[in-house]
């Protein structure tokens, strides 16, 4: 079979189209679900923002920027973005400092090494809703840790942050880091376990302290482990719901809402789609709005580099 | 300055000895290398001499200081890895900079220790490059500068060039010979590979299993090594052994005479003969069929298989006219044989 061409160019293209065929049938269902379920759904769901559907969709109802209107206007999701920044900021902080912490100790060879990093990571295997439950009841001040600690002699040992509208979120942060941290050491681990141990090495000849090493070849060098880290921890701030379902009801009030459960809520049980469209297509501006310019530094700077 | 000793160095890892009993005297300003098959304890050694470990018991000594103690930053050492261990976010310069800037030198001290360190290895264009940027070779030399510019008492090398392919090593050998002149420093290297040690070494110091076999000048090993280990490992192809005994001044081995005029008590022992130094001879002591032959232009190697028994490896010089199948004898010259009694230790001749 002669591959000089005569000159059939237009002849040439199904050619490419058909390389690697049972390949592309294989990936036909994965790529379905993306554009329908992922990208299909979401547009689906932007344009229905701009609707007036109550309990059905009813996308002939255009009112335009209605809905983001009264979605601004109303205390309940003001309050939600507050916790949602505060249980984001804190979830963020705490879980990379203390799991960085905990994955530098373990990286150190010590003995047991397999029993503390099953201790750490069982939380992880919890869901939010049982994670909730239990700190409800460990923080409920008359069976839970108050009471222990009053029990034991200190009586003036208060400890009751679900009761107070003010300190409620943190009684929730405590209860995410506790399920969550675990794993966000495991996955800082494997990173430090990538490092060469001669850099190590380097580091010691050269009188570096420990600390300096981690702070300025250490961390920099696992630039990628902590991206991936930094996803995993913004993702679970999104989407926390069922651990305040869980844990406070929202309450007391209204103090510990969430955006997510604001969705639900309007989309579920108060029968206001076209509410619950907004505030998720806000969640999903919000997203945008930091994975975009990442987006650019790490791709589109790259070709400048070159 | 960069005199060390070791006294009685042993170390353990739980059950497993991996030193046991190293004395060893390492003169100022000498290139002293540590040759030895893998899990010889070489590299642990020069691990206990850096200060990253410490020494079970036994103790190591700078310039007359006990240091067994100290820790490596305290022990005015500098290392240079295999794996190069560059700091990879940072450039040329921040890596040459990095540990002195953590003793609060000036930094005008600092720019002069880095701009002669990277004249003297020609890195001087590359120190605004990442490691990343560079080849093979030029991280190396940014490894070699980051020690010099400590100004140790002495140089850890550990495999430095195994990274690196042939052709590269070959003139890095010559560069870090030619450093090693310059700067007249205390060069500790480690390496498995036994010409870099025979090219580089002032000394050379040959380990198995945790102990020292011997200790001497490349040629000394070459031409005097001090047991069966020694002989079998220096020299490529390694030395033809044939074990037998000594009867009445003369050798047998497999009902051969193989050597003579020997005045030395009978007993067993091992005789043996470097490739290159047998000749061909007709009705030499050693004969046989050519099983192989293996043409490098500049020598020919033959694979012997002999007529009573074993096997043998010689080195002609050229382009030798024989071919596999070909009936060979040599004999063994008497100035070039070397002889081991019956626990393997030489004899001299």
């Amino acid at each position: 079979m002669s591959l000089a061409n005569s000159g059939q160019g237009t002849a040439r293209r199904p050619n490419k189209l058909l390389r690697n065929l049972p390949a592309k049938i294989a990936s036909i269902p994965m790529v379905l679900t993306a554009l329908v379920v992922f990208v299909g759904c979401t547009l689906w769901t932007i344009y229905h923002s701009f609707t007036g559907s109550r309990l059905l969709p009813a996308p002939e109802k255009w009112v335009g920027l209605d809905q983001y209107e009264r979605l601004w206007g109303t205390r309940r999701w003001l309050v939600s973005i507050e916790n949602l920044a505060l249980y984001g900021a804190g979830s963020l902080i705490f879980s990379l400092v203390i799991g960085f912490t905990l994955a530098a100790l373990l990286d150190r060879k010590i003995r047991g090494e397999a029993v503390f990093r099953t201790i750490f990571l069982y939380p992880f295997a919890l869901s939010f809703i049982v994670t909730g439950l239990a700190w409800q009841w460990i923080l409920n001040p008359d069976f839970g840790l108050q009471s222990v600690v009053q029990g034991w002699g200190w009586a003036g040992f208060e400890f009751n942050p679900l009761n107070d509208r003010n300190t409620v979120m943190y009684g929730v942060l405590i209860a995410g880091l506790w399920q969550g941290t675990g794993f966000i050491m495991i996955v800082l681990l494997a990173g430090l376990r990538g490092i060469d141990e001669d850099i190590w090495k380097a580091t010691r000849i050269e009188g570096i302290p420990a600390w300096k090493t981690y702070i300025v070849v250490i961390i920099p060098m696992m630039r990628a482990t902590f991206v991936t880290v930094l996803v995993l921890i913004a993702s679970g701030i999104i989407k926390v719901y069922d651990l305040i379902v869980a844990q406070t009801s929202g309450g007391p009030g209204i103090a510990s809402e969430v955006p997510a459960k604001y969705v639900i809520e309007r989309m579920f049980q108060s029968q206001n789609l076209g509410q619950g469209f907004a505030a998720s297509t806000m969640m999903l501006l919000s997203v945008l709005i930091v994975l975009i310019p990442w987006a650019y530094l790490e791709f589109g700077g790259k070709k400048k580099h070159d | 300055m960069g005199q060390i000793t070791l006294k009685d160095i042993r170390k353990s890892f739980g059950p497993v000895d991996v030193l046991k009993g190293i004395d060893l005297e390492i003169e100022q300003g000498e290139f002293l290398v540590f040759v030895g098959p893998s899990g010889c304890g070489k590299s642990t050694l020069l691990r206990m001499i850096a200060g990253l470990d410490k020494p079970t018991s036994g103790t190591v000594e700078i310039n007359d200081v006990d240091v067994t103690q100290v820790s490596a930053a305290d022990r005015g050492l500098a290392m240079v890895f295999q794996s190069y261990a560059l700091y990879p976010h940072m450039t040329v310069r921040q890596n040459l900079a990095f540990g002195l800037q953590n003793t609060k030198m000036p930094k005008a001290e600092i720019d002069r220790r880095i701009a002669d360190a990277s004249t003297m290895l020609e890195i001087d264009g590359l120190l605004s490059r990442r490691p990343g940027q560079l080849s093979g070779g030029q991280r190396q030399r940014v490894a070699i500068g980051r020690a010099i510019v400590r100004d140790p008492t002495a140089f850890l090398l550990d495999e430095p060039l195994s990274n690196l392919d042939a052709e590269l090593r070959v003139s890095m050998r010559a560069e870090l010979s030619a450093l090693h002149d310059r700067i007249k420093t205390t060069m500790i290297y480690v390496t498995h590979d036994q010409v870099e040690a025979m090219t580089m070494a002032d000394r050379i110091v040959v380990l198995r299993g945790g102990h020292i076999e011997q200790v001497a000048t490349p040629l000394d090993l070459f031409n005097k090594p001090a047991n069966l280990f020694v002989a079998g490992f220096i020299g490529a192809p390694a030395m033809n052994l044939f074990s037998g005994s000594l009867e009445n001044g003369q050798f047998l081995c497999d009902g051969r005479v193989l050597g003579t005029a020997l005045r030395l008590q009978d007993g067993p022992g091992t005789l043996g003969i470097r490739p290159q130094h047998l000749i061909l001879a007709d009705g030499g002591a050693l004969s046989g069929k050519i099983a192989l032959v293996e043409s490098l232009g500049i020598e020919t190697v033959l694979h012997v298989d002999l007529s009573e028994g074993g096997n043998l490896i010689a080195v002609l010089p050229g382009q030798a006219a024989v071919k596999a199948g070909d009936q060979v004898a040599f004999d063994i010259p008497r100035d070039k044989r070397h002889l081991f009694d019956g626990q393997g230790q030489r004899v001299p001749v």
